[in-house]
């Protein structure tokens, strides 16, 4: 276990390696000039030059990244704003402050948002499919499974918009989507989330309803169910000790990616629900052509798919012991 | 960038790649109503054309009260972002300004009256300035009692160094009005590095005993006194100033101190117990107290607003209007109807055409007059959006006189068999239009009607969506491919000068600069050249109005587009809420708390 | 989010561990004669869902197909604007006068608020461009899919060391993000500054981003597929008797992995269907001018307040087409996997 989490944690950082120089790469030499934004009115090539000097990307783009580098792992200072301790994911010259500052203050709000979506996405969607499963055939199996599929196949710049619409234009029924910080305000944190919470649910819902219950249906006919049943296992303790065990591994290997996409900045479900995440700061980044903020959240969003994927591993291997780690 | 600082709009479509502009423009706001009525905009009165140049009277403090308004309390102010400047000498976007009213102080500034009538008035000095016979050498004399917030005396050496730092290499943001005047020179920076050699400026000269500072000028400047009313040029202390890091917290010599500073957060400005109003004859200051939230969109502000409930009864936009989203439900709810003030914005919204390239007159005639105004002003949300505009000047200049020489307010829809007609007289049909304009989803709208209106009139259209983000490195490009290119300004203030001399000079083409019409007519020099020195600002008015018209229709330029409307709310328990008509925002320093 | 980048039965990591995945090539069992796609043929036809929600497909493809003919019949254009010409249509501020959006005999759908198009035409033109762009990416990703996972699976080694970095890369990569980002920067580098964005050169570098971040998943899910067959006795036996790698490739691994194809092939269709919506609803793409579902939704989700209508039309159609082919796929799967049979 411990070498398969080293030997993945190290892949896992050359990975993100790669993908920061290859992002780096590809906007710092892009035709399109930070430098522009900070120059002001009249911008003459000398005073553009000047800024250039001032931001720091006048240097050749191997330094630049270095640099970068180095501040991520030892920070690095900065003349206007000091120093910016490690990690430093670079120093924004749109907003002033240091990425990683701007992204850990954006962060609750993905987080709540996608961690309380989660919540209500799992434990509904398993608890559905366990159902089904169950009660294989019977209407409630019928019910929940075309539920699923037409939820399915919904989207959430489709349904997010009808929901504000009908539920809180018209109807009156939940707040406008908004953020409060829990720590200020549980109930309007509440509140303000639960109509994109709702949204998320039903559309992510449907896949863990359809694979728990595909899942379920599958290890109660495996040859180590059945075996167990044979042996005289109760029904209750066949299900939860062994076919449940078999069923968990996809789910959780879904629910990682899935969290991790959420967590890497839901950039639609923000935009759709206008909220202020990590994926509206990379769309603000996008339209300021804030660089530094830009790189830092790609970042942050590839870190959360990778580390979940070993989590995802990990907890795969604990709870299904056909599983060995390679 | 390319807009001025009294014109926030404008100016993020640089820095905000066109986001607010979006925001702002997007999408209509009628509809189901059955299209009965196009709600009444309220006051339309301009104010900026009737600024007043100031006595000595009316630059002595206090500030006339604000009937009503009593002391005391805190005034929220939301906005979606947070200013992105405070140190003044980076200030150039009006949203910036109108924050800096708060806290910085230049020589001069302006008065606005309950009407929304601005006067040009000594802030920190105590009058408009003197200038010699020639305009060269302005001479100010600062009042008594001014002081910084740790309390140490504001001198004119404070003045001095806030002109001065401008060189500084960190500061590029700046206007550089001043710069060039002082040194006659497009390249001021050369010879000068700043104040932070301990070297100063020859051409200003202090008298710290006398409290006089005066400016020698290299070129004759009459309207150097509304230049110097730019938070650009206003004072800096030395002994607090922090260079660089000065833009987080700079130190204010103005009603209020910025307690707490979370950037793109909030803000909370307490009052300047060293702040002496009867030196400020502008700034009334009621509440104790503001506290700003920085990050809701104007769509979310908009809706608290309406909702009106608790802290929110005591909020105010900043800056940020009423979204077109919104704008038929607060405009039809005589209720939160009366909770809105409006105005128009300064500026001009045009489309620049390319005479390098564009180099037939008579082309340029046939697109002003096919050019589909009231399309395009649908797009941006109908008549509530603003006006259409047919001069270079909007009708809050000093002197501007309205024409119409392309049939724009007659038939704003474009008139496609007049601009046919012009083009096949000239042997051009079926001319090839590059029109450029920053990507939005409101400008890709626009792109489809003026395709259309186009091709009807006989061009062939060539429609370059540009990443917003380097739209304007790419348009102001001297070489570059286009014809015809988004555009707009607004003037730094209410004179012509600073709409025709960075749009139509000779000097001001260039890689970077403004005039990306690439107008290089020597009798448009000579005008801007003879108008500038001229002393009566009535007269200076006059001559400016006739170079509008003469520019129209001589070399037609550019096709002017809108004066943008904005509407803006705010809470139930607010009083005075005005709009300030300088910096197109809520005018803070007069709104107070209600009972 | 937008992009494909996991799949539903794909286990991430976890590679040679697994002894088999659900839609694995459990080769179709039972030897009454009958050759497997017949049966499978068979069962599908005894699927009323499924049959149903073909037919319901099948229309989609008629109706994209024939837009043009339909349009004529009907009598508008997508790209006239009605609104504008015409008095009457649109108010003061560019939304229909009409309720539900202008509806109207001589407007089925309704009228564009704003432009003033037609939007039955719209839609149909809508419907045909994104059909054609997810249809295209769905068979490059296919095609890529299986070469590459074949490939790697089937050489090992080094080969497959990389590929397999480079499948984590791309599945680990912000794609979204990278493509709001990026899509300036391509158009800027790929379009001469005098001229317009043409429309096959965004509809191609489309299909071209979509297919680079997309094929990823189907490789990976191949090649574990591959990786299993390679240890089966039959294929143990060609290559004893000598057969190249070709013919094993084509006659001994490709016809086991039929099935986990087309299933493949039928989920990513929509998948892209929705993904190129999504990138149009964030603003990468198609714009305004040109008939696109996604540009549809991104207008409708910017007047929803006022014109309900215009975001229900798009949003009613594409969640019917996402369902009927998401239904279609699993029977598809039933039909010919019929291990998991409900």
């Amino acid at each position: 276990m411990l070498r398969f989490l080293l030997r993945r944690v190290v892949g896992a950082a050359v990975i993100l390696l790669i993908i920061s120089a290859l992002v780096f790469v590809l906007f710092y030499t892009a035709p399109r000039d930070p430098a522009r934004v900070a120059c002001g009115k009249v911008c003459t090539p000398e005073t553009l030059a000047l800024v250039r000097q001032n931001l720091g990307i006048a240097d050749p783009i191997p330094v630049q990244y270095w640099h970068w580098l180095q501040g991520v792992f030892f920070g690095r200072d900065y003349a206007s704003y000091g120093h910016c301790p490690a990690p430093c994911l670079g120093y924004s010259f749109i907003n002033r402050e240091p990425v990683f500052g701007t992204i850990v203050d954006r962060f609750p709000t993905t987080l709540s948002l996608s961690v309380g979506s989660a919540f209500v996405f799992v434990i509904f969607g398993v608890g559905t499919g366990m159902l089904a499963a169950v009660k294989q055939g019977k209407l409630l199996d019928k019910v929940a499974s075309s539920a699923s599929l037409v939820a399915s196949s919904l989207q959430i710049y489709i349904v997010g918009v009808v929901a504000m619409y009908f539920l809180t234009d018209q109807l009156h029924l939940l707040d406008r989507p908004s953020y409060t910080p829990l720590t200020d305000n549980p109930g309007a944190w509440f509140s303000g989330l639960l109509l994109p919470w709702l949204v998320l649910s039903v559309i992510f819902t449907a896949n863990y309803t359809r694979m728990a219950r595909s899942q379920l249906v599958e290890s109660l006919s495996e040859d180590y169910v059945r075996t167990a049943r044979a042996k005289g296992l109760s029904r209750r303790t066949v299900f939860f000790r062994f076919a449940w065990r078999g069923a968990m591994g996809p789910i959780i290997t879904i629910f990682g990616l899935d969290l991790g996409v959420l967590l890497g900045g839901a950039i639609i479900t923000e935009k759709t629900f206008s909220l202020q995440g990590i994926g509206a700061l990379s769309v603000k980044a996008v339209s300021t052509n804030d660089l530094p903020t830009l790189l830092g959240v790609m970042m942050v969003a590839a870190t959360a798919i990778v580390v979940l994927n070993i989590v995802v591993d990990a907890v795969y291997a604990l709870i299904d012991p056909r599983v060995r780690l390679a | 960038m390319s807009l001025s600082r009294r014109n926030f709009v404008i100016a993020t479509s640089v820095a905000a790649g066109g986001s607010l502009v979006l925001s702002a423009c997007s999408s209509g706001d009628a509809g189901g109503g059955g299209g009965k009525g196009t709600p009444q905009a309220g006051a339309t009165e301009y104010t900026g054309a009737s600024v007043k140049i100031g006595t000595k009277e009316d630059s002595t403090g206090p500030a006339p009260e604000v009937p009503g308004a009593k002391k005391g309390g805190t005034i929220y102010g939301v906005s979606e972002d947070d200013f992105s400047h405070l140190d003044p000498q980076r200030i150039y976007f009006a949203f910036n300004s109108s924050g800096a009213l708060m806290f910085a102080r230049g020589l001069t500034g302006y008065k606005i009256d309950m009407k929304g009538a601005a006067t040009l008035v000594g802030d920190l000095a105590t009058d408009v300035g003197t200038a010699s016979a020639d305009n060269k050498t302005w001479t100010f004399t600062l009042k008594d009692g001014l002081k910084w917030q740790d309390g140490s005396e504001l001198t004119v050496e404070d003045v001095r160094h806030g002109i001065e730092r401008s060189w500084a290499p960190f500061i590029t943001e700046g206007a550089a009005y001043v710069q060039q005047a002082l040194t006659g020179k497009g390249d001021w920076r050369k010879g000068y590095e700043g104040p932070y050699g301990g070297k100063h400026l020859d051409s200003i000269v202090t008298d710290k005993a006398k409290k006089t500072i005066t400016f020698k000028l290299a070129e004759p400047r009459p309207d150097f006194n509304f230049t110097l009313a730019m938070s650009s040029y206003a004072a800096t202390s030395m002994k607090l100033d922090t260079k660089e890091k000065y833009d987080k917290q700079p130190a204010s010599c103005g009603p209020y101190i910025i307690k707490h500073r979370s950037i793109d957060k909030s803000m909370t400005l307490t009052r300047n117990k060293h702040w002496d109003p009867a030196t400020d004859p502008i700034r009334n200051a009621y509440p104790d107290s503001f506290e700003f939230e920085f990050g809701p969109t104007s769509l979310e502000s908009a809706d608290r607003f309406i909702a009106d409930q608790g802290k929110d009864q005591q909020m105010v936009s900043i800056y940020k209007s009423v979204p077109a989203e919104r704008m038929q439900k607060v405009l039809t709810d005589p209720e939160l109807k009366k909770r809105t003030f409006n105005g128009l914005l300064t500026g001009t919204y045009y489309y620049a055409i390319n005479c390098k390239r564009t180099t037939d007159l008579e082309v340029r005639k046939a697109l002003n007059t096919a050019w589909p105004l009231e399309q395009i002003r649908k797009i941006y949300g109908g008549p509530s959006a603003g006006d259409y505009a047919s001069t270079i000047l909007s009708p809050d200049i000093l002197g501007r006189k309205e024409f119409d020489l392309y049939g724009k307010l007659k038939t704003p829809q474009g008139d496609a068999e007049a601009a046919k007609a012009i083009l096949k007289k000239a042997g051009k049909l079926g001319q090839k239009v590059v029109y450029a304009y920053p990507q939005s989803p409101t400008y890709d709208k626009t792109a489809v009607v003026i395709e259309s209106a186009l091709k009807k009139a006989g061009f062939t259209p060539v429609i370059k969506a540009v990443d917003s983000t380097s739209y304007y490195d790419q348009i102001q490009q001297v070489d570059n491919s286009f014809d015809v290119m988004w555009f707009g300004w607004s003037p730094d203030w209410p004179t012509a000068y600073t709409m025709i001399q960075p749009l139509f000079d000779s000097v001001s083409v260039g890689n970077g600069q403004n005039n990306v019409s690439q107008t290089k007519v020597d009798w448009i020099d000579a005008a801007i050249k003879e108008n500038v020195v001229i002393s009566d600002q009535k007269k200076a008015g006059e001559a400016w109005a006739a170079l509008d018209k003469r520019i129209m229709d001589e070399v037609a330029p550019i096709i002017p587009e809108t004066f943008q409307r904005r509407f803006y709310l705010y809470g139930s328990k607010v009083g005075g809420a005005m709009m300030d008509p300088m910096f197109s925002a809520t005018l803070l320093y007069k709104t107070y708390v209600k009972a | 989010m937008t992009i494909p980048t996991s799949n539903a039965t794909t286990p991430v990591e976890v590679e040679d561990a697994k002894p088999q995945s659900t839609t694995g090539p459990s080769a179709v069992k039972g030897g009454d004669g009958r050759s497997p796609g017949k049966m499978a043929w068979l069962r599908f036809k005894r699927d009323r869902t499924g049959v149903i929600s073909a037919y319901v497909v099948i229309f989609f493809f008629v109706i994209a197909i024939c837009a043009p003919l339909i349009a004529k019949l009907y009598g508008k254009d997508p790209h006239t604007m009605y609104g504008q010409d015409q008095e009457g249509l649109l108010n003061d501020f560019g939304f229909p006068i009409k309720p539900n959006g202008g509806i109207s005999s001589d407007f089925w759908f309704g009228i564009e608020p704003q432009l003033g198009r037609d939007l039955f035409t719209f839609l149909l033109y809508g419907i045909r461009n994104s059909l054609f762009i997810a249809g295209v990416t769905t068979l490059l990703v296919t095609f890529l899919g299986i070469a590459i996972g074949v490939t790697a699976g089937y050489l090992g080694g080094k080969t497959d060391y990389f590929i397999g970095r480079v499948i984590d890369i791309l599945l680990a990569f912000p794609s979204t993000l990278f493509f709001i980002a990026f899509w300036p920067v391509l158009m800027s580098i790929l379009v001469s500054p005098e001229e317009s964005t043409p429309i096959w050169l965004t509809v191609t570098s489309l299909i071209l981003v979509m297919t680079a971040f997309g094929w990823a998943s189907i490789a990976r899910l191949l090649r574990g597929e591959v990786l299993a067959l390679r240890e089966r006795e039959f294929v143990e036996a060609a290559k004893v008797t000598g057969a190249s790698p070709v013919r094993i490739i084509f006659k001994e691994l490709l016809p086991n992995l039929w099935t986990p194809i087309l299933i493949q092939a039928t989920l990513a269709l929509p998948m892209f269907v929705t993904a190129e919506a999504g990138l149009a609803f964030l603003g990468v793409g198609l714009t305004a001018k040109t008939p696109d579902w996604g540009v549809m939704l991104q207008r409708g989700a910017d007047v929803y307040q006022d014109d309900i209508t215009f975001m229900l039309f798009p949003g009613v159609t594409m969640v019917v087409f996402v369902l009927a082919f998401n239904l279609l796929g699993d029977s598809v799967r039933d039909a010919l996997d019929p291990k998991t049979k409900r």
